[in-house]
């Protein structure tokens, strides 16, 4: 029986009051004694209450009486990045409805509509929620009118609330039940449930987070992931209340986790069905994707003798992300590290916080680059993730490179410039139409390179940041591209170059020697930077050597302060590799990021 | 059997002035009346004579008296400071014992007052020798009264030395020519070259180009070297065997005592270095200084980095005395490559040492070797 069961997720801008919202949830169905709350509960990632932002996905249970019966809340909480998207489209469509959270005194933000859109096409009911009616500022009217006009959806029933109070979350707990609908009871004979996160357990091996749709699942079933193809053993079910607590079973519309004994996170993919081995289910459930790495770049030690070091943390790392991965990479600048696979650029950003951070390692990443075929003058096929790993030209046939399909929702003023980045960065526009009067869908085909590294922020300030963006890959197509090379004092540093369209290429080459001859500092020699195609240079700059680098004075009273300059002035090379006799910074490495702006 | 002895200087602070130089950096202040010059004076020797009844009289090598101006303290006090000395039983001329002072602070009659003290050697803070740049510096002095204090000084001590400071402000500089003017007046034994470091005040005035700033420090390398000065740190010169007794203390791990507001001391025994608040009047009450034991790392760190300045370098036998681990064998490849297979230090079997090219990077240098000093600690810790 579904009837009592009710899943949903809360979508909300940053800052929006998500956490704080299920902060009090918790605390309001009697989850949460006084005694074991504490701020942004779900958020428990240090990073995460940090960024203010949902990096794993969880479900709490919330048992919640009402009206003389017991219901059963599951709240999922779902990272909101558009590098994320797929993860988020296997939680939403775990839930039947979301809470629409806006500030009352911000009103609509851009970010919230590309999960609103996502929650739409999954049918999801939405519970408008306008929150922090407590403040001064806040204009419920407004809010109202702008999730009107600006989504679309009827604000005659929304809940106001103060999530920081706790006003009005009793009322927006019974509209919760009555609107949002129960789970669909099983189809009959069927026993299946979607994966939609999934973490490494030291203790347990993976744990599944899944979402039940037809049947139950017990302790010590055999079970089957339909695409993986592999059979485990249920070795323990369990639900966060919003603790850890063991249950014996996992019936249809219930969420929970389960151990099987999964030592390799690679062999469970997101949006995999779970069926039982004995009884197969004929037919998964739907929307499973391949997930993409879309960006690669590579990563180092500062410290040659700490590759051991990031290794360890890569393999541990990796544990628990099924989508990053890494290989060992050797570059002659640069030293042992390795070539890495990521979703897109805030997961990059994601990882390297997390390798640095909780393995206490200092870190140099290379530009990041997408992944090119090269087809030779043999004919075979190659995949290139490392710019320098690009054949000499004599062995290329042709180049291609990935395009993309993106969706862009936009308010409809905003589309004149939009259209223009988007042409800009080489793209086809394959579709565009109005979905309201004034909000415009486009569509474009697009290199991916070409919107991996600033597109979304250039995106976001065009639109002043109610654009929003969603990406998937659509083919490989051939491509006019070189490989740039930057030489430091002559010699080419294999770290730094780039593929880039033969047409910009003199342009890059001009904007890369500019922009890293500002962020390489002043050594004790000259340092010349040439961006090269081949033997033919294209571009050349250079950085004075600074003459004189010494204190005057030294004596007993100078000492302690004397020190302490010169372990700044260590700790301000700590993010320079030593290549060869210069020290490059890291912002050297990803000058490629915003070359353009140097112009 | 005795215990070895172990080379002490005493470093008092006189943080009293006429009027303020643009250029200083130091405690100084400018006191309205003498009474508080008396008072601090009286504290000074008194700590004088407690510090000095507690060491050996034979470990004392130098007796230092720096500033602010320790021209401008009365008459009284010299009186009581040699008489400090005396009762302590110690003698002056075994020392080196030098006074700081502002050429236009003395007469005829003060460089009597020193050498009654005891006082052998005097360092006379010259700065330059062209009288718009003096101006410049805020200096009281002029060549005038140079011309008129520098050659009985000349006569009265023994060993006399000069400051110089040069990359300074924006007006050209002949500083050959000051220099010779300077030592046709009274040739000195020794002689200190700064480079100008502007004080974070938004009044002081500017550093020279950078350019100009290297040729006239080579203007003046050249200079002293014809007048068979060597380079033995990186600001001082001196004849052969005329190098300051008490700056070497500091450059090569000895033991110095401060005495005074502001003064600095340091016990290398204990890898303790301490210093009395910049105030005159808590240490007129009750000199109570801050100490600070330092971690080996960081002792480490300052052995290497004031070694460096010399032009003998880092005695390596000693380093390993003190540390129990050889400094070449944590020296990185990528530090031999940077700096010794460039010419920019040497490493022989007793020295690390930075060559006179090295000496214009020696922060990048020390910056390089605490790096090394840290990945040493870091894979050898526990």
């Amino acid at each position: 029986m579904t009837k009592n069961i009710r899943n949903f997720s809360i979508i909300a801008h940053i800052d929006h009051g998500k956490s704080t919202l299920a902060d009090r949830l918790m605390e309001m169905t009697g989850a949460l004694s006084a005694r074991e709350k504490r701020d942004q509960f779900l958020d428990d990632m240090e990073l995460e209450k940090e960024r203010g932002i949902t990096i794993k996905a969880r479900a709490v249970t919330l048992p919640y009486k009402f009206e003389g019966e017991t219901y059963e809340l599951n709240l999922i909480d779902t990272p909101g990045h558009v590098d994320f998207a797929y993860e988020v489209s296997r939680a939403l469509s775990s839930c039947e409805g979301a809470l629409l959270v806006v500030d009352a005194t911000q009103g609509v933000e851009a970010q919230t509509l590309a999960n609103v859109y996502m929650a739409l096409d999954h049918d999801l009911e939405i519970v408008p929620v306008i929150n922090k009616i407590d403040l001064q500022s806040a204009e419920i009217e407004r809010a109202r009118h702008e999730i009107e006009d600006i989504i679309g959806i009827d604000t005659s029933d929304a809940a106001l609330v103060s999530a920081k109070t706790g006003q009005g979350v009793p009322e927006l707990l019974e509209k919760l039940i009555k609107r949002v609908p129960p789970p669909r009871e099983q189809a009959p004979g069927e026993t299946r449930a979607l994966i939609f996160d999934s973490w490494f357990d030291p203790y347990l091996g993976v744990r599944l987070l899944i979402r039940v749709f037809d049947g139950e699942f017990k302790m010590g079933d055999k079970i089957w992931l339909m695409y993986s193809e592999k059979e485990y053993e249920i070795l323990e079910i369990a639900r966060e209340m919003p603790f850890m607590t063991k249950v014996p079973v996992l019936g249809t519309g219930q969420v929970g986790i389960i151990a099987a004994g999964i030592k390799n996170i690679k062999e469970v993919r997101i949006g995999d069905t779970v069926t039982l081995a004995k009884r197969r289910a004929p037919e998964p459930l739907k929307g499973f994707k391949h997930m993409k790495q879309m960006v690669f770049c590579g990563i180092f030690p500062v410290e040659s003798s700490r590759y051991e070091e990031l290794k360890t943390a890569m393999e541990k790392l990796a544990l628990n992300d099924s989508s990053f991965s890494y290989e060992q990479e050797n570059s002659s600048a640069l030293g042992f590290g390795f070539r890495c696979g990521f979703l897109g650029m805030l997961h990059l950003d994601i990882v390297k916080e997390r390798l640095e951070r909780e393995f206490d390692l200092e870190l140099i990443t290379t530009a990041p680059s997408v992944s090119y075929k090269v087809i030779t003058a043999k004919g075979e096929e190659l995949y290139i993730q490392n710019p320098d790993k690009l054949p000499p030209v004599q062995h290329i046939d042709h180049i291609e490179e990935p395009f993309v399909k993106i969706a862009i929702h936009t308010p409809a003023e905003y589309i004149g410039p939009l259209v223009k980045l988007c042409q800009d960065k080489r793209g086809r526009q394959t579709n565009l139409h109005y979905l309201t009067p004034d909000r415009v869908m486009i569509e474009y085909a697009i290199p991916l390179a070409e919107i991996v590294y600033d597109f979304y922020d250039k995106l976001k300030s065009i639109s002043r940041g109610f654009a929003s963006m969603d990406y998937e890959f659509l083919d490989y197509e051939v491509s006019d591209l070189v490989k740039l090379d930057i030489l430091i004092n002559g010699d080419p540093v294999d770290a730094l170059s780039v593929i880039v369209f033969k047409d910009s290429a003199y342009q890059m080459g001009r904007s890369l020697t500019q922009k890293m001859r500002k962020v390489i500092p002043r050594q004790m020699y000259e340092v010349a930077i040439q961006a090269a195609i081949g033997s033919r240079v294209l571009a050349r700059e250079s950085v004075k050597a600074f003459r004189k680098d010494v204190t005057a004075k030294c004596y007993g009273g100078d000492v302690t302060r004397k020190r302490k300059l010169l372990e700044k002035q260590k700790e301000g090379k700590k993010r320079m590799k030593q290549v060869g006799m210069i020290e490059i910074p890291q912002e050297a490495f990803l000058a490629v990021l915003n070359a353009q702006e140097t112009e | 059997m005795r215990a070895a002895r172990v080379a002490t200087g005493i470093y008092i602070h006189v943080p009293f002035c006429v009027s303020r130089c643009a250029y200083c950096d130091f405690f100084s202040t400018v006191p309205e009346d003498d009474s508080l010059k008396a008072a601090y004076g009286d504290r000074v020797v008194t700590h004088l004579s407690l510090e000095l009844a507690r060491m050996r009289a034979g470990d004392l090598v130098s007796l230092y008296l720096g500033g602010g101006s320790p021209s401008t303290m009365p008459p009284s006090f010299f009186t009581a400071l040699g008489a400090a000395l005396r009762n302590a039983g110690i003698e002056p001329a075994a020392l080196e014992f030098t006074v700081e002072a502002n050429p236009a602070d003395l007469s005829a009659r003060s460089l009597d007052l020193f050498a009654a003290t005891g006082v052998n050697r005097l360092s006379l803070g010259v700065q330059a020798a062209d009288d718009a740049v003096l101006a410049a510096m805020g200096r009281r002095a002029t060549r005038a009264t140079l011309k008129k204090i520098l050659p009985p000084a000349r006569e009265k001590f023994g060993d006399l030395s000069y400051d110089i400071i040069y990359g300074f402000g924006k007006r050209p500089r002949d500083l050959a020519a000051e220099l010779a003017w300077l030592f046709d007046l009274a040739a000195p034994d020794h002689l200190s070259a700064y480079c100008y470091t502007r004080p974070h005040r938004r009044a002081a005035p500017p550093i020279a180009p950078e350019d100009t700033a290297i040729e006239e420090e080579e203007a003046i390398a050249r200079f002293l070297t014809t007048r068979r000065f060597r380079r033995y740190e990186v600001s001082n010169w001196a004849q052969r065997g005329l190098e300051s007794v008490h700056n070497r203390l500091y450059w090569s791990w000895d033991r110095y005592i401060g005495i005074g507001a502001g003064a600095h001391g340091f016990e290398p025994r204990e890898g303790i270095r301490y210093r009395y608040p910049d105030s005159v009047a808590a240490f007129i009450r009750r000199p109570a200084p801050v100490v600070e034991r330092l971690p080996r790392e960081t002792l480490m760190r300052e052995f290497t980095m004031l070694a460096l300045r010399t032009a003998e370098g880092v005695p390596l036998a000693k380093f390993s005395r003190t540390f129990g681990i050889s400094l070449p064998k944590l020296l990185s490849p990528v530090t031999r490559a940077r700096f010794l297979d460039t010419g920019f230090a040497r490493l022989s079997a007793t020295r690390l040492r930075a060559t006179n090219r090295g000496l214009s990077f020696l922060n990048t240098l020390t910056a390089a070797i605490f790096d090394d000093i840290e990945r040493h600690e870091r894979d050898h810790a526990g």
